[in-house]
């Protein structure tokens, strides 16, 4: 059984999850429900919980600043939220887990599945660091990207990675310091993330640092990275790619 | 009786057949001849003689009307690439200087209220090229030679300035004058100035020519005028309606904020797991309802005060869900604004009232209550959105993300909006926020927005 804490301001929020939870109470236990975030810590500190939601929006502390002060984060933690772009970069970067208000279903089986995983759950202190670092870092190149691979939690500065290669259905990270780590998600899953952090999907098997463009050609449609691989832009993504370049 | 019948015979013995009698006769008849060829030749000289002067003249004419043609070629040349006033004046002093022998010329131009002619630009030979600009000064019709040309509109030679009593000495004084109007259709422009050391230096030629060149500057002048105002209009109009985009696009996002949209959902979302079915069909309804209103309403100017208010309520009634008991709101209208047609412009007090709630009565334990009142003062509406939140500074203080920092960016649109409305200065119009203390603590925040009508 999964032990869980809800913290959450509003009551129609709190209602809503409560219900949802019910079709999965062969699996959790809501042990309590807290309105603020005081209660909260409290609660956690008393109850030590396996799992918390926690809303980000909630009066007088966010959830995030709740975090903050509690030491250790030995938990794992869903964020809910209805909107904020700004959050949910961060919390995916930090590979943490989050879900969007009104929650759905499949999403929220599928965070509690991988809540269940203790992988998940080991690193999960570590990985608040990092997002809390985050989420006060304004240039994209200062924060760091939380990877999980096959030999557990790593965590990669923005800047020190040069590109991302599809492999099936694992990605490739080429770091500058020549290391290449492989993870198990798809490409597809980074795009999003890093595009909002002066990454380029150029290729359907490439993912570039804008950093370290070095050079364009033109006439064959070849992006010269400083480490000096040669990769492939497709034509569809060429308009966009232009459009970038002024930037760097 | 008839006397006797004298005859009297008379022999003329004509010696013709002498040689003197002939020599006589001939030299005679030479000299005539002679003479009357003498007199011929001297008619067909005569003749000759004004045949060249008029051919002469003709020359001469020629020649003057082609360098004056040259001359305004020449100018009309030059200033064809010009556009810009300062230049063209100060390009026109430059070359009468150069090609007519002038040893200054001036340019004096209408100033904005024309009350003064103005020298705007000017060169010298004399003081070796130095700009005559070190004496500026500004003229009254009437003033001088060139206020009286300014005055009257009538170009004029000053052979001698010593004996003319409008002559104003000052600066570089010369001893002949000549002052030219520039004139676009009868409207007087500024006028063109010169003095001479040399009595009586310039001549009809002169002034034909300056006269001609002015009607030339008069007529670019004019265009370029018609020309930076025909710009000056469009980038206005321009910057206007990129304005209206904005703020149009701005009220839209704030209104539609997202952060709202999910929320209610989400409220809704509660009926529908707790089998709640008339509750949860009222609310969708209600939802609906406001984001249809929303739909039809952002892309207009103004809305009618009734549908604003009723937009208002769905709003209210749906952040009521979500805050439950915590939040209670009230709206007042005075009643003669429910009568006829008010109208406001669309989408400006839904922000105010979420900031009231996001960063006012968030933050509160309970009881937290918004009061909207229109309130009619003839010229224009006093819209009130007063909450008993936690205050601005408390607000500022607890909110760390940054997607939910309420766009000041808005407020000032909004702002400019309102002022964009007034038919008179006096009216008030714009946005006043006012931090509410009871007993030194914050009690809220009142928004006054004042809308001409």
């Amino acid at each position: 059984m999964i032990r869980t804490i809800i913290i959450e301001d509003e009551q129609q929020s709190l209602e809503v999850l409560q219900l949802m939870l019910k079709k999965f109470s062969h699996l959790i236990e809501v042990v309590d429900v807290c309105n603020t975030p005081a209660l909260g810590i409290e609660s956690i500190q008393k109850k030590s919980p396996d799992l918390v939601f926690l809303d980000i929006e909630m009066p007088k502390m966010n959830g995030f600043e709740m975090l903050k002060k509690i030491d250790p984060i030995d938990f794992c933690v869903i964020f809910t939220t209805a909107y904020n772009k700004y959050a949910i970069n961060a919390i995916k970067i930090s590979a943490l887990d989050y879900l969007l208000k009104p929650i759905d279903k499949d999403e929220l089986a599928k965070a509690l599945k991988k809540c269940q995983q203790n992988v998940e759950r080991k690193n999960v202190g570590e990985k608040m660091d990092i997002l809390l670092k985050n989420l006060g870092q304004q240039r994209a190149f200062d924060k760091v990207l939380t990877l999980t691979s096959t030999d557990g939690v790593r965590f990669i500065k923005m800047k020190d990675i040069i590109r991302l290669e599809a492999q099936g259905r694992y990605t490739k990270f080429y770091l500058n310091n020549k290391e290449v780590i492989l993870t198990s998600r798809t490409l597809g899953d980074f795009e999003e993330t890093l595009s909002a952090n002066e990454f380029f999907r150029i290729h359907e098997t490439h993912i570039v640092n804008l950093l370290y463009i070095d050079r364009f050609h033109k006439g064959n449609n070849y992006v010269l990275l400083s480490d000096k691989t040669e990769l492939p832009l497709a034509r569809r993504r060429k308009e966009e790619f232009l459009k970038l370049i002024p930037k760097i | 009786m008839f006397g006797h019948i004298y005859f009297l015979n008379l022999n003329f013995i004509v010696p013709f057949w002498t040689w003197s009698f002939l020599i006589l006769l001939m030299s005679a008849m030479f000299f005539i001849f002679f003479r009357v060829a003498r007199l011929r030749e001297k008619k067909i000289r005569e003749i000759e003689a004004t045949k060249i002067e008029l051919e002469k003249l003709r020359a001469d004419n020629y020649r003057t009307r082609l360098e004056r043609e040259q001359i305004n070629n020449f100018f009309s040349n030059s200033l064809l690439l010009k556009n810009d006033v300062d230049e063209i004046l100060w390009d026109v002093t430059k070359n009468l200087i150069a090609k007519l022998g002038f040893e200054d010329c001036l340019i004096y131009m209408w100033n904005d209220d024309k009350t003064k002619m103005v020298q705007r630009a000017g060169f010298g030979v004399k003081d070796s090229k130095e700009i005559l600009f070190q004496f500026p000064y500004d003229l009254g019709p009437g003033e001088g030679i060139v206020g009286t040309v300014a005055q009257t509109g009538n170009a004029l030679i000053v052979p001698d300035t010593r004996k003319d009593p409008r002559y104003l000495a000052e600066g570089y004084s010369g001893l002949s004058e000549i002052a030219v109007p520039i004139k676009y259709e009868e409207e007087l422009l500024g006028v063109i100035d010169s003095e001479h050391s040399e009595l009586g230096f310039f001549n009809e030629n002169h002034l034909q020519m300056i006269t001609t060149i002015g009607t030339l500057m008069a007529g670019k002048i004019k265009s370029i005028e018609a020309d930076q105002q025909l710009r000056k209009q469009k980038a206005e109009l321009d910057n206007i309606s990129k304005q209206l985009i904005e703020m149009q696009l701005s009220a839209l996002r704030s209104q539609m904020n997202p952060h709202f949209i999910f929320n209610a959902l989400n409220s809704i979302k509660k009926f529908v797991l707790a089998n709640d079915a008339e509750n949860a069909d009222t609310y969708l309804g209600k939802f609906s309802k406001l984001i249809r209103a929303i739909l039809n309403t952002s892309h207009e100017p103004n809305i009618r005060i009734e549908k604003e208010i009723e937009m208002l309520t769905l709003y209210l009634e749906l952040e009521k869900l979500r805050f439950g008991k915590k939040l209670k709101y009230a709206i007042e209208v005075d009643s003669s604004l429910l009568e006829g047609t008010v109208c406001i412009p669309t989408m400006i007090i839904q922000p105010f009232i979420e900031n009231a709630m996001l960063h006012g009565i968030m933050h509160k334990d309970c009881c937290g209550e918004i009061l909207i009142a229109f309130k009619d003062h003839g010229d224009h509406l006093e819209i009130n959105v007063k909450d008993n939140g936690v205050g601005r500074k408390i607000a500022a203080e607890l909110k760390v993300q940054k997607d939910q920092v309420y766009p000041s960016l808005g407020i000032e649109l909004t702002a400019r909006r309102l002022k964009a409305l007034k038919t008179a200065p006096e009216i008030p119009s714009g946005i006043q926020i006012i931090d509410l203390e009871e007993d030194g603590n914050a009690s809220g925040t009142l928004v006054k927005i004042f809308v001409p009508q």
